[in-house]
């Protein structure tokens, strides 16, 4: 599972650049320059030098402009999620200081953790900054990634009372958008085990629902279900701003939800990344959003849905953006829980039967765990382990202090470390955490400069409520 | 500052010459020379004293100045939805527009293919129009207040505060409208919550912020001031609004720091679609005196123009949206405004509304549209006062008189007595924009196009075909609109368009 903690942060400030139907096209700013005071200047990065100085190009600039890093507060790229996940012992690798990053892990020794990964090829880890690794399952067949155009959805007509006046989404950038109530579907082809995500974002009030596993293309007014035409099985997530439900829909069956979950993210923010995972077999749907697992529903009667697509309907509320769509096969292990109110001072192996080993990791070595607890020492192979926490020692020190940068990855995890040059050819910096590294640069989606409790920027109403 | 003391020294010893010694006005000039010295001694350190403390001020002054402050800065805003708070300091067609943004390390330099708006927090206000006795109106469109110097058959002549003398020929002139009273301009903003109150309520303190010559409204609470309205006046103001929303605008009120009926006024409700009416009276309590009917551009759009009007004399109230009257109010109980202030009451949550380009103004009490269209039927068209109609030539203005060619013969009208001409075969053609074509909105209210030329911190030149050359006061600009032709962000209604806010709360 890919846990986008850094969409939390994608701003949808994005959003609307991304889709600013106002772009002048020849300008093709890629890139989003975000000052202290609120300011955006949209353009295209050049470089970032080690003392922060940025240099932005734009069409209509007369030349190049360096700007001191004092002022900045984030650059955003318009990076497209790509997966960091390997096929093979993919780990999270988690760091005291907050950051983390996936790969696959290499090897573990009391000193450091190596992480082989695709942005920066192999990084090695002090030990002492690694608070835990979580295994992640490894991912499936990719099986739908978008959306890249309207072509291949079919637009539905909203007809429900109560709903407003119908609209339709549209498409732009890599996203579609609807300001009124519309519905737009797909036969994603979900297979019998599904890791679906996606980004939502919204401005206003959200409410949206989700058809799982649908055979019908059209939306279902669920009020007059019966009296629509036959539309088979499905499963239906509503969304609002307050909470999540789950339910079977079925011609002639009542409704009955499975079940409905508060997610406060959707009262505090405006965007979240979702993530569900089906299993026909256990026919369960679970619910992640922004990495967080919310609730997982069992439902009691089996599976509902009798399709294999999905469709997406606005329900009037608001405006709404829906980006990031992935349809992936997956192994039906639901991932860990997060790690970050571990406290022990062991290590501690989490394995997905559920047994706690309680000890100090040893080394990670051809695929197995060694963990020394009392006299034994136990071997456990990669695949059996959720995750592990690590103790604390005695040697610590945080990473923070000389870093000038924070950067977000595309596809989740971020990386705080001191820059030394950024340009289109590579981001060095170094890190206590890492030493040194050269990154991809199309990996980042954002970076933040300076990351202090005291990076505030000012957010004035008029930029998020009218422009 | 050495030099500046230095200077002071200098010229105190040039004053103390010395006189002949042993003369009395030697001796009265030893004394004098005396007294002279200590008090060039007192000022000096006067001066002194006076020069540390401005150089402190400056020190803060600077250090102020590098904090770049969105709410008292221009703001220079894209096509693509870039904006920059910062500092013009030039505009050349030839070089560009050259901005000076802190942090930058060098001045920006724009093209004109990507800018939208030039705003400028603070204008050199103009406190009143009382010279300003006409609107004009000409075929490109623009619109400002003047005098009437000179009218003839082929041209006509005015006055403007902002650009001096303008002549253009009678062809490119829509209309004049009259206000032998004046069009003075009370307030217009706003420049920041210097004068404004904030209501009581303690929830309601932040509800209303400003920033970019505009007040937000986010959540429910009270804006209100004390402006002096004469008996007659007009209130105009853009509302934007991202949600639907309640907005209570009180006229002639006497409270401005919070929502009560403990003052005479009258209450207008607003909401998308239409506007509501009612009379708050302290001793006889509240009516309604009706709505508007539905107001389809409120529906449609999330922006609007409002104009409130009120007249004590007549006891009567209009309301105005995109320059048309939506609705006309005659009190038959009598005026009910006791006050002289307007207050705001946003009572929505979760709904944010955005008041800009608020002008409060004396108003002629003449009700209807302002704006006009060209006079039918190939002849000119006077309106008197009397509310009578005369068609014919206008063939000049001559002792305070129109001379006017009618068919019973030639008129000649005191223009005391005329409200409005409008020409006949005002020239239409609308030039090819360049550029650098741009529409300034000057302080006191109207527009003006041209292609810029030139723009220092003094004087904007340029050209266009209504007036020729163009040179106006630079410090007289409201703001800028680049690009007139293209669509702005936030002009529009959909999704695509909205800047969605970042904040994590």
């Amino acid at each position: 599972m890919k846990n986008n903690l850094s969409r939390n942060i994608f701003g949808a400030f994005c959003v609307a650049w991304l889709s600013n139907s106002f772009c002048v096209a020849e300008l093709s700013a890629k890139h989003a320059l975000r000052f202290r005071n609120g300011d955006i200047l949209l353009g295209n990065l050049e470089s970032i030098e080690a003392d922060k100085s940025v240099v932005w190009r734009r069409n209509d600039l007369l030349q190049p402009i360096y700007f001191s890093g004092t002022n900045i507060f984030e650059i955003k790229f318009s990076a497209e999620t790509k997966s960091n996940s390997p096929t093979t012992n993919a780990c999270r690798i988690r760091l005291r200081n907050g950051d983390w990053l996936e790969g696959k892990l290499a090897s573990v020794d009391s000193e450091k953790i190596i992480l082989e990964t695709t942005f920066a090829g192999k990084m090695i880890f002090p030990r002492v900054a690694v608070q835990a690794l979580e295994a992640l399952p490894a991912e499936g067949q990719l099986l739908f990634s978008g959306p890249s155009s309207l072509e291949g959805w079919t637009m539905g007509k909203v007809t429900a009372v109560g709903l407003g006046e119908a609209g339709q989404w549209k498409y732009t950038n890599g996203a579609f958008y609807a300001a009124r109530s519309a519905s737009i579907a797909r036969d994603l082809k979900l297979p019998d085990m599904a890791s679906i995500q996606f980004d939502l974002a919204w401005k206003e009030t959200l409410q949206a629902a989700v058809a799982l596993y649908t055979s019908h293309m059209q939306p279902i007014n669920l009020a007059s279900k019966d009296l629509e035409p036959d539309f088979g099985g499905f499963y239906s997530l509503q969304i609002n701003s307050f909470v999540a439900t789950l339910m079977p829909v079925k011609k002639n069956a009542p409704l009955i939800p499975l079940g409905q979950i508060p997610v406060q993210q959707f009262s505090r923010k405006n965007r979240a990344h979702i993530e569900i995972l089906a299993n026909k077999s256990r026919a369960s749907i679970a619910l992640f959003v922004d990495g967080a697992p919310l609730k997982e529903w069992v439902d009691p009667d089996g599976f509902a849905g009798t399709g294999t697509g999905m469709r997406f309907v606005h329900q009037g509320m608001g405006a709404l953006k829906l980006s990031s769509l992935r349809i992936a096969e997956w192994n039906g292990k639901l991932p860990p829980n997060s790690t970050n109110d571990f406290v022990g001072q062991e290590d501690l192996a989490r394995l997905f039967n559920g047994d706690k080993v309680s000890g100090t990791l040893d080394f990670f070595r051809e695929g197995q765990f060694t963990i020394s607890t009392g006299n034994r020492k136990l071997n456990i192979p990669f695949a059996r382990v959720t995750e592990i926490n690590l103790g604390p020692r005695a040697e610590e020190k945080s990473g923070e202090t000389v870093s000038s940068i924070r950067a977000f990855f595309a596809d989740g995890g971020r990386v705080t470390f001191r820059l030394d040059r950024w340009n289109d050819q590579g981001v060095s910096g170094t890190s206590p955490n890492f030493g040194s590294a050269i990154f991809a640069p199309d990996t980042f989606e954002r970076v933040e400069f300076f990351p202090a409790s005291t990076n505030k920027i000012v957010t004035g109403p008029i930029r998020s409520a009218f422009e | 500052m050495r030099a500046l003391l230095n200077r002071f020294f200098f010229q105190q010893m040039e004053r103390g010459q010395p006189c002949p010694r042993g003369s009395e006005k030697g001796r009265r000039s030893k004394n004098f020379r005396r007294k002279s010295y200590s008090r060039t001694w007192l000022s000096a350190l006067l001066l002194f004293g006076g020069l540390l403390c401005f150089a402190f001020l400056q020190v803060i002054l600077a250090s102020d100045a590098t904090i770049d402050s969105p709410e008292n800065s221009t703001v220079l805003e894209f096509l693509d939805g870039s904006a920059l708070h910062g500092t013009l300091r030039a505009i050349d067609s030839k070089k560009g527009l050259r901005w000076e943004y802190d942090g930058a390390k060098q001045p920006l330099e724009f093209k004109p293919e990507n800018l939208a708006w030039l705003r400028f927090p603070r204008t050199t206000p103009h406190a009143t129009n009382s010279d300003a006795t006409c609107q004009f109106q000409f075929a490109n469109g623009d619109e400002f207040f003047g005098k009437l110097l000179a009218l003839n058959e082929s041209e006509l002549e005015l006055q403007t505060w902002f650009g001096g003398k303008f002549k253009t020929p009678r062809t490119m002139a829509r209309s004049i409208r009259f206000f032998p009273k004046g069009a003075g301009t009370i307030y217009e903003g706003p420049t920041g919550m210097e004068g404004w109150q904030l209501g009581k309520n303690p929830n309601s303190a932040s509800s209303w912020q400003y920033r970019d010559g505009a007040f937000l409204g986010n959540s429910p609470g009270t804006l209100g001031r004390d402006l002096n309205l004469p008996d007659a006046s007009r209130v105009e103001f853009d509302l934007n609004w991202s949600a639907p929303f309640s907005l209570l605008f009180s006229f002639y009120t006497g409270v401005f720091d919070g929502f009560n009926y403990n003052t005479s006024c009258y209450m207008f409700f607003i909401s998308p679609g239409n506007i509501s009416l009612q009379r708050i009276n302290t001793s006889n309590g509240s009516a309604s005196l009706g709505r508007s009917d539905a107001i389809l551009p409120m529906l449609t759009k999330k922006k609007a123009h409002l104009e409130f009007r009120g007249s004590k004399e007549e006891n009567f109230l209009e309301v105005l949206v995109d320059g048309k009257s939506v609705n006309q109010w005659k009190d038959n109980a009598g005026w009910a405004g006791k006050g002289s202030g307007i207050l705001f009451y946003t009572q929505s949550e979760g709904a944010a509304v955005k008041i800009s380009n608020l002008k409060v103004s004396e108003w002629d009490g003449r009700p209807g549209s302002q704006s006009s269209t060209n006079a039918l039927g190939g002849q000119d068209e006077l309106y008197l006062v009397n509310r009578d109609k005369v068609s014919g030539k206008v063939m000049s203005l001559r002792d305070g008189k129109i001379v006017l060619s009618a068919t019973a013969g030639s008129l000649e009208i005191p223009l005391q007595r005329v409200t409005q001409i409008l020409f006949s075969n005002a020239d239409t053609n609308v030039l090819a924009r360049g550029p650098w074509e741009i529409q300034a909105s000057v302080a006191g209210g109207g527009t003006i196009s041209f292609a810029l030329e030139k723009w220092d911190d003094e004087k904007v030149l340029g050209r266009n075909k209504t007036f020729g050359i163009v040179s106006l006061n630079s410090r007289s600009i409201r703001q800028i609109q680049f690009n007139p032709d293209k669509a702005k962000p936030g002009e529009t209604d959909s999704a695509n368009d909205i800047l969605w806010e970042i904040d994590e709360k």
